[in-house]
């Protein structure tokens, strides 16, 4: 028997996992997520959960590359256990591709918390020169990670995991507007490696606190101020770093859960 | 922040959310076994749309989107808009009464029958104005007129609510069978407020009973009875957006879904 069925309070929510398959459920992102009430209780919460069986341009993500012209590689679906997407940019330096959810659906506000997790790949064309970027930003798009490894745009709301050519880390920031708390050295990028990264946000009065996770371990947290900050897309992003094969982010899955 | 509870009705046990709807326990969803459908797909089939994954939409006349058939009533037009958990905007781009837009699921999956309960439930809004809108939310037959001048078409099977014309966003339960309408009012329940989120929800108990439900809270009905239900028709998730003059309103849809036992 692989399985073996746990219940697991976390804040006064109550969760059921996997004792033998994930028994560490109990410490990660999702366990005071109220995904049992959200099963039964439309009202409470909104929930994103893409596993990449299916892709149809324009439904899940759209897909935009900079500048014009597609990489010889193709986005979308690739074979995968589990269902895989595949992101492709071209190699110049500083192409990139986005794809963007189809509206800006995320809010961080007082009294609706929210989880995001994904679990992605990157394999470097060559060492140290990949870009790429996951999470949620207002009006995510073209430079949503700047040139020449500059990271994310200097003017945005959001909190997103990303990664810039001539490191190996993996990065977090969040922002309001052009106030940003950035941690440089969250974790180590391997390429070829898939990683799960999420964060929680709390939804506190005024300034909301968010935790980010990396393989399901808690990281330090940090502060973001709620007021002035506008809805956000999710979205997730690769870039070229210069002089190397394509880049393509692969993304196995991504899960985005919002009280109401 | 969020504290589970269970709670038990007709044999039913669902998880609800005490902090944040604790009105789970009178609403539509209480009966509705989601927990035991998820670990059985052999017990029932659930429509989910929140609008965050959603065909995209090209705009002509009519708008034109994957699994959906929209209509217009001269004009009218539909789009995803900015918002927290997903917004379709439906806009009936008229202030000349009866125009305006319908959209409709394009296959119709539900069928009323014996033993084959059906739970439904939409979060939707008017804006300019909430008094000058003819729209439905429910079930209905495809049918690309379902209402024409703001009078549901008799000639399809429906259940749902809605408003049709001069009813001043008072938004009444109607039911129809074999041209047969049955309607109640919701009353002050049902009556919209300009740019208010109102959650509108009915449960079908097979073809022995029906019950109709406004912010998570049951409203008794006394023309609409179970002999009404419509069992020929297959049904499909409708809505309806027209102008009853004057004015251009606007209907936001946050989310719809709707449960039927196999």
């Amino acid at each position: 028997m692989a399985s073996k069925l746990g219940s697991y309070w976390k804040n006064f929510v109550m969760n059921f996992y996997d004792h033998k398959a994930h028994p560490a459920f109990r410490y990660d992102l999702w366990a005071n997520c109220p995904i049992q009430a959200i099963k039964c209780d439309p009202t409470l919460a909104h929930v994103f959960l893409e596993d990449w069986f299916y892709y149809t341009a324009g439904k899940e993500v759209t897909v935009a590359v900079y500048p014009a012209g597609a990489p010889t590689a193709t986005t979308g679906l690739t074979a995968g256990v589990g269902g895989q997407f595949i992101l492709c940019c071209d190699s110049d330096d500083n192409d990139e591709t986005y794809a963007v959810s189809i509206g800006e659906s995320w809010l961080f506000a007082e009294g609706k918390p929210l989880w995001f997790e994904c679990k992605i790949k990157l394999t470097e064309g060559a060492t140290n020169k990949a870009n790429w970027i996951i999470g949620l930003m207002q009006e995510a798009g073209e430079n949503a990670l700047l040139d020449n490894g500059g990271g994310p745009a200097a003017t945005y709301d959001g909190a997103v995991f990303y990664k810039v050519d001539g490191t190996m880390s993996t990065m977090f920031e969040s922002s309001n507007d052009t106030t940003q708390a950035t941690v440089t050295t969250m974790g180590t990028f391997v390429s070829g490696t898939a990683v799960r990264l999420g964060f929680y946000y709390n939804g506190a009065a005024t300034t909301g606190v968010i935790t980010p996770y990396i393989d399901g371990v808690a990281k330090t947290a940090q502060s973001i101020t709620n007021s002035g900050l506008a809805e956000m897309e999710l979205f997730f992003g690769c870039k070229a770093g210069g002089g190397v094969p394509e880049e393509a982010l692969q993304v196995d899955w991504i899960k985005c859960v919002q009280l109401r | 922040m969020a504290q589970t509870r269970s709670f038990w009705k007709n044999g039913v046990m669902g998880f609800f959310d005490e902090d944040n709807n604790s009105d789970y326990r009178t609403g539509v969803w209480a009966d509705c076994p989601l927990l035991a459908i998820e670990a059985d797909p052999s017990l029932a089939y659930v429509f989910m749309e929140d609008f965050l994954s959603f065909p995209a939409i090209t705009d002509g006349d009519p708008p034109t989107l994957a699994g959906w058939t929209c209509a217009q009533a001269t004009i009218g037009g539909i789009a995803i808009k900015a918002g927290a958990g997903g917004i379709l905007e439906m806009d009936s781009e008229s202030a000349t009464g009866g125009q305006g837009i319908q959209m409709q699921q394009t296959v119709a999956p539900f069928l009323c029958a014996a033993n084959k309960d059906i739970w439904f439930e939409t979060r939707v809004r008017v804006d300019d104005t909430y008094d000058k809108i003819q729209f439905f939310a429910g079930l209905a037959k495809i049918d690309t007129t379902l209402s024409a001048a703001g009078d549901f078409d008799t000639g399809s099977d429906y259940i749902g609510f809605g408003v049709e014309t001069t009813l001043a966003g008072v938004t009444s339960f109607y039911i129809c069978k074999d041209a047969a309408e049955l309607s109640d009012s919701m009353g002050t329940a049902g009556t919209l407020g300009e740019d208010t989120w109102i959650r509108l929800g009915f449960h079908i108990d097979g073809t022995t009973g029906i019950h109709a439900f406004i912010d998570g809270v049951e409203v008794a009905l006394t023309n609409v009875v179970y002999t009404g239900i419509p069992t020929t028709d297959a049904l499909s998730v409708s809505f309806v957006c027209q102008s009853d003059g004057t004015n251009d309103p606007l209907l936001d849809i946050d989310w719809v879904r709707c449960a039927q036992l196999r």
